[in-house]
């Protein structure tokens, strides 16, 4: 998992392919990194993830949690239908913004 | 008449009812980093002809059932903790407290892979204290909770046992 700083307080993390518990861990600690004063949007990249499992479900709650707390804004990119699907299956498509790739989420930041 | 090698396992799968595949695995050298590994080298062994997405679900089903049978059954966690801020970090530091306790780690999990003509049967016990049915509470909005719903979604049956220690999932094979 890596995450690359694309503008002032924009920050991307590329997901890996297995999103289940092990990589949690991790995810936190990158999470844990960037969340700071400057901290305004985190896309989350969603291109070589294949599976994602229960728990790592619950975690992406609790960032859209963090999102409204610590006020930063939450974008995911590039979901295959599978996951797409799952996420819509546990309810939670209605509280993240999703787009195609990296160019529309950055351009979405205009509107916002 | 001799018939050839082909021929010979044709009628030899057709004589076969069932084929069971037991696994008992060990509390003390559970390891969360190996379920992913774990799961799809298991997958090849036992169902290396399912399609994709069969073994998709497949791998969700024993990922999330073995994952509990683990952490709410043999070591007896609440998922409840990860409501907490390091709510993860909580639980998994947990678990490793748990796997240092004789109590715990000395619980095995067995795992049965029953394959039939039109379907697949997964039974998953561990040596837990089993938990009430009525508690199961399934809620999108909380940090936990997520797995049991995720099996229902990719299986076609799911029932426990009176103890709430065993749990067997039915998948059918369409077409």
């Amino acid at each position: 998992m890596k995450h690359r700083n694309i503008s002032k307080g924009v920050e991307v993390i590329s997901l890996d392919t297995y999103m289940t518990s092990p990589n949690l861990s991790n995810f936190q600690k990158i999470l844990n990194l960037l969340l700071n004063d400057n901290l305004s949007t985190i896309i989350l990249d969603f291109e070589n993830v294949l599976m994602i499992d229960s728990a790592t479900i619950g975690y992406l709650f609790k960032i859209y949690k963090l999102s409204l707390s610590k006020d930063f804004k939450l974008k995911m990119i590039s979901l295959n239908s599978k996951i797409f699907q799952t996420l819509e299956i546990m309810g939670l498509e209605r509280l993240f913004d999703f787009y195609d790739n990296e160019k529309e989420a950055v351009d979405s930041l205009k509107y916002d | 008449m001799i018939k050839n090698n082909e021929e010979k396992i044709i009628l030899f799968k057709r004589f076969i009812k069932e084929k069971r595949i037991k696994y008992v695995f060990d509390s003390l050298k559970f390891n969360i980093s190996d379920i992913d590994s774990f799961t799809f080298y298991l997958l090849e062994e036992i169902s290396p002809n399912l399609s994709f997405d069969f073994k998709y679900s497949l791998e969700i089903i024993l990922k999330e059932a073995i994952l509990n049978a683990f952490y709410h059954g043999n070591f007896n966690i609440d998922s409840k903790i990860k409501e907490n801020d390091n709510g993860f970090d909580e639980f998994h530091n947990l678990v490793i407290e748990r796997q240092k306790d004789i109590k715990y780690s000395s619980r095995k999990v067995y795992l049965e892979i029953i394959f039939k003509i039109n379907k697949i049967i997964i039974s998953i016990e561990d040596e837990g204290d089993g938990f009430d049915l009525s508690d199961l509470e399934i809620n999108n909005y909380k940090n936990y909770g997520r797995g049991i719903k995720l099996i229902k979604v990719h299986s076609d049956k799911i029932k426990w046992n009176e103890k709430g220690n065993k749990i067997t999932i039915e998948k059918y094979i369409h077409g």
